[in-house]
C-alpha cells in the first residue's frame, strides 16, 4: 500500500536489513548518547535465526529509505496449553515525525497489527513490548495496547539469599542446552496459562548463540531427571549493575530444584563479585514468593509492560495473573 | 423507558432519597443516609458530584470523594471516583458519559482539581479507559506479614488516640518533604476521614516523645482487603528518617491484629519511598492484588509517569478499606 506522501507500508523482504539498520543505527543513535551501532550479524541473529519467526512491518520512502519500522520478535507459546504465539515489539522507530503524532509509524504499526496479530494459523494472539513513554502514548492512545503492569524486581545480596533444602538435586553447569529441556518446556506450558515455549531450539538461540552476550546456564537434575533451569549473566538493568537471572525454568514441586538454583544464582554473584542477584518475574508468578521467602525483596523499575490481546479468549486481567515471563523474554538481558 | 426531559446539575442535598434508591439498585446494597451525608455533605474538602435527573429520579450520578492535596508548594485537589453509577433501566443512553463530562468541565483542569483517580472493577475501568480518559498509574501491590504469636498490646510510648489536634499537621509537614503530592493529613482531614466515619472503626495509635510530640501516626483497621480479615494498616504518616517510630507503630498494629486475631497486617506502600523497603526488610512480602490505580490528570504535570513516582497515597485515601 502506498500512502499520500509517497510512502510505501509493507512487510519486510530480503535484502532490507541494510536499510532498516542504517535508519536503526541513526534513530537510536541520536537518542541514546550510549547507543552502539547493531551489525548485521547481530540483525540476522535477532531477527531472521528466531526459531519462533519475527514479523516486521516498514514505511519505506521512493528513494527506498526505511523511514519507520515496527517489528515484532515472535514467541511460541503455550496458553491453557495450547499452541499460540506472541510477538514482542522491539526497535520501533521513525525517522519522520518520531513515534508521537499519527504519521508513517503509527501507520506501520497498524498494518503490523491488520496482518499479523488475530486469531488463525500464521497470527500471533498477543502482542507486547516494555515501551519506552513515547512508543507507550502512541500505544495506548493509537493501537489498544494497555498496561500489563508496573513492572517490579526481586533483588537480594547473594549473602542474604537463603534457600530452602536441596537435598538430592546436583546442580551442573552447561554450554549447551540438552533435549530434555523440551520435556522441561512442556510441563510449564501444560501448568501456566501462558508462557513462551523454553524447549531447546528457542533456549539455544536465545542464550548460547547471543552475538555479543555470554550467558551462565545451570540445570537442576533429581533421581527423576531434569527438574530445571537458570540462565544468568553479569549485567545492567534499570541502570543498576548485578547479576541478572535470564532465564528461570522450575515447575510446580521442585521446591530442591529451586532452591539448588538460587544457591548457584548466589554463588555465581560471589564469584563475579556483583552485589546482587536480580530477577524480573510478575508480581502473580508462582516464583514470587518462594523467592521472597529466600531472602529477595522487591523493588519498582522504571518500566512498564504494555500488550494487546487479539484473541477472543484472551483479555489482559488474564495475562496479568496468568502470564509467565522473565528477563530473558525480553531484549534487556 | 421515561420520556421526560433530563436534566444534567449539580447534586443537591434534596436527591438524597432519590440517589440512595439508585444506588441500591445498581450496586444491590444499601449506602445509608448516614454513610450518604458523611461522604457528600461533610467532607472537609467539599463537594465533588453531579447527577442526571429524569423528573424527580436520580438515574445517572459521577461523584468523587475531593482531598486537598500539598504538591508543587500549593494547597490543590485530587478526588477519588466513587459511587458513579447509571441506573439499569437508562444503560445504553449515554447518560453516564454525558453526566461525567459535566463532572469534568465543572471540576477539571489546570485551575481546578488536578487529578481524579479511583481503583474501578474490570468494567468500570473498561469503560474509563475509553471513554472517560483514564489511564493506569500501577498494578497495585500490597505489603503484607503473616502474624506470628507476640504481644497483643500495643507497646510503650505508642498511644490510641481518641482526638487529634495540630500536631497531625506538624507531623505531616516533617513527612511531606519528600513527597511530590499528599493528601493532607491535618487534624480536620483525620477527624473526617478516620473518626468521624459513620460505619468503619479505625484505631488511630500515636506514637509520641518524651514532650508528648506526636512522632509518628499509623491508622489500622481489621476489614477484608483482598483477602478476608486482615488487620490492614489504612494509613501511615512516619518520617522516614525515623526508622525507629516506624518500628514501633508497626509492632503496635501488630499487637492490635493479633488482638483482633487476623492472621496478618497489610499496607500499601509506594515503591520509591524507603517505607516499601523497610517494611520488607521487617517481615513484609510484596503480593499482588486485583486492583488497578487509575487517574485522569488535568494538568500535564501529572501525567501518569509522574504520579507513580511521586505520589504519596494510601488505603485511607480510598473508601476501599
Amino acid at each position: 500500500m502506498t500512502d499520500r506522501s509517497a510512502l510505501t507500508i509493507r512487510e519486510y523482504a530480503p535484502g532490507d536489513e541494510e536499510r532498516i539498520l542504517a535508519t536503526f543505527n541513526r534513530v537510536f543513535a541520536a537518542v541514546d548518547p550510549g547507543f552502539a551501532p547493531r551489525d548485521l550479524a547481530t540483525w540476522r541473529w535477532l531477527y531472521r535465526d528466531n526459531p519462533s519467526g519475527a514479523r516486521i512491518w516498514l514505511a519505506v520512502d521512493e528513494a527506498g529509505e526505511v523511514v519507520a519500522q515496527y517489528a515484532g520478535l515472535r514467541q511460541r507459546a503455550f496458553v491453557r496449553g495450547e499452541r499460540a504465539s506472541f510477538a514482542q515489539a522491539v526497535d520501533s522507530m521513525s525517522s519522520r515525525g518520531g513515534l508521537r503524532r499519527p504519521g508513517p509509524f503509527v501507520r506501520t504499526c497498524r498494518a503490523f497489527v491488520e496482518h499479523g496479530c488475530g486469531e488463525g494459523a500464521g497470527r500471533d494472539v498477543f502482542a507486547w513490548g516494555l515501551p519506552v513513554p513515547a512508543a507507550w502514548r502512541v500505544g495506548r492512545e493509537l493501537l489498544g495496547y494497555e498496561l500489563i503492569r508496573t513492572q517490579l524486581e526481586l533483588f537480594a545480596a547473594p549473602g542474604d539469599v537463603r534457600p530452602e533444602s536441596a537435598a538430592g538435586v546436583r546442580v551442573e553447569e552447561c554450554a549447551h542446552f540438552p533435549d530434555e529441556v523440551d520435556a522441561l518446556a512442556d510441563r510449564l506450558g501444560r501448568e501456566r496459562d501462558a508462557v513462551a515455549v523454553r524447549d531447546r531450539a528457542q533456549l539455544a538461540w536465545r542464550f548460547e548463540r547471543h552475538p555479543r552476550n555470554a550467558y551462565r546456564v545451570a540445570l537442576a537434575r533429581t533421581g527423576r531427571g531434569l527438574a530445571g533451569l537458570a540462565v544468568c549473566r553479569a549485567g545492567t538493568f534499570d541502570g543498576r549493575p548485578g547479576l541478572l537471572v535470564a532465564d528461570w525454568a522450575v515447575p510446580a514441586g521442585e521446591e530442591g530444584a529451586r532452591a539448588a538454583l538460587l544457591a548457584w544464582l548466589a554463588g555465581v554473584a560471589t564469584e563475579l563479585g556483583e552485589a546482587e542477584v536480580r530477577a524480573v518475574l510478575p508480581e502473580t508468578a508462582p516464583e514470587w514468593l518462594p523467592l521472597q521467602r529466600a531472602g529477595f525483596r522487591a523493588r519498582g523499575t522504571r518500566y512498564v509492560l504494555a500488550g494487546r490481546p487479539f484473541a477472543r479468549t484472551l483479555d489482559v486481567p488474564f495475562l496479568r495473573r496468568g502470564w509467565s515471563y522473565t528477563l530473558g523474554d525480553t531484549d534487556l538481558v | 423507558m421515561s420520556g421526560a426531559k433530563v436534566e444534567i446539575r449539580p447534586l443537591r442535598a434534596a436527591d438524597e432519597a432519590s440517589v440512595l434508591g439508585t444506588f441500591r439498585e445498581v450496586f444491590g446494597a444499601a449506602r445509608t443516609p448516614a454513610e450518604w451525608r458523611w461522604a457528600f455533605l461533610r467532607n472537609p474538602a467539599g463537594t465533588r458530584a453531579w447527577v442526571a435527573v429524569e423528573g424527580d429520579r436520580v438515574v445517572a450520578q459521577y461523584a468523587a470523594l475531593p482531598s486537598r492535596v500539598w504538591t508543587g508548594g500549593e494547597d490543590r485537589v485530587f478526588a477519588q471516583i466513587v459511587d458513579s453509577m447509571s441506573h439499569p433501566d437508562r444503560r445504553g443512553a449515554g447518560l453516564f458519559v454525558r453526566t461525567a463530562e459535566a463532572f469534568f468541565d465543572a471540576h477539571g483542569g489546570p485551575d481546578r482539581d488536578l487529578v481524579h483517580f479511583g481503583w474501578p472493577v474490570e468494567r468500570a475501568w473498561r469503560l474509563g479507559r475509553r471513554k472517560l480518559r483514564y489511564e493506569a498509574v500501577r498494578t497495585q501491590v500490597a505489603l503484607a506479614r503473616e502474624l506470628e504469636p507476640g504481644p497483643d498490646a500495643v507497646p510503650a510510648g505508642v498511644e490510641v488516640l481518641a482526638e487529634v489536634d495540630e500536631q497531625a499537621r506538624w507531623l505531616y509537614d516533617r513527612c511531606v518533604g519528600a513527597w511530590g503530592a499528599s493528601t493532607v493529613r491535618d487534624a480536620e482531614w483525620l477527624r473526617w476521614r478516620y473518626l468521624e466515619h459513620p460505619t468503619h472503626r479505625y484505631v488511630l495509635l500515636g506514637a509520641r516523645d518524651a514532650a508528648g510530640v506526636l512522632r509518628g501516626l499509623a491508622v489500622y483497621r481489621r476489614a477484608s482487603f483482598g483477602l478476608p480479615d486482615l488487620g490492614v494498616l489504612v494509613d501511615w504518616l512516619v518520617p522516614p528518617e525515623e526508622p525507629e517510630v516506624g518500628e514501633l507503630l508497626r509492632a503496635a498494629a501488630a499487637a492490635r491484629a493479633r488482638a483482633d486475631g487476623a492472621p496478618a497486617l497489610v499496607a500499601w506502600l509506594p515503591e520509591w519511598s524507603p517505607w516499601f523497603d523497610r517494611f520488607q526488610r521487617d517481615g513484609f512480602r510484596v503480593h499482588p492484588t486485583d486492583y488497578l490505580t487509575v487517574a485522569r490528570n488535568f494538568h500535564p504535570r501529572y501525567r501518569m509517569e509522574w504520579l507513580r513516582a511521586h505520589w504519596w497515597y494510601q488505603p485511607g485515601d480510598s473508601d476501599l478499606v
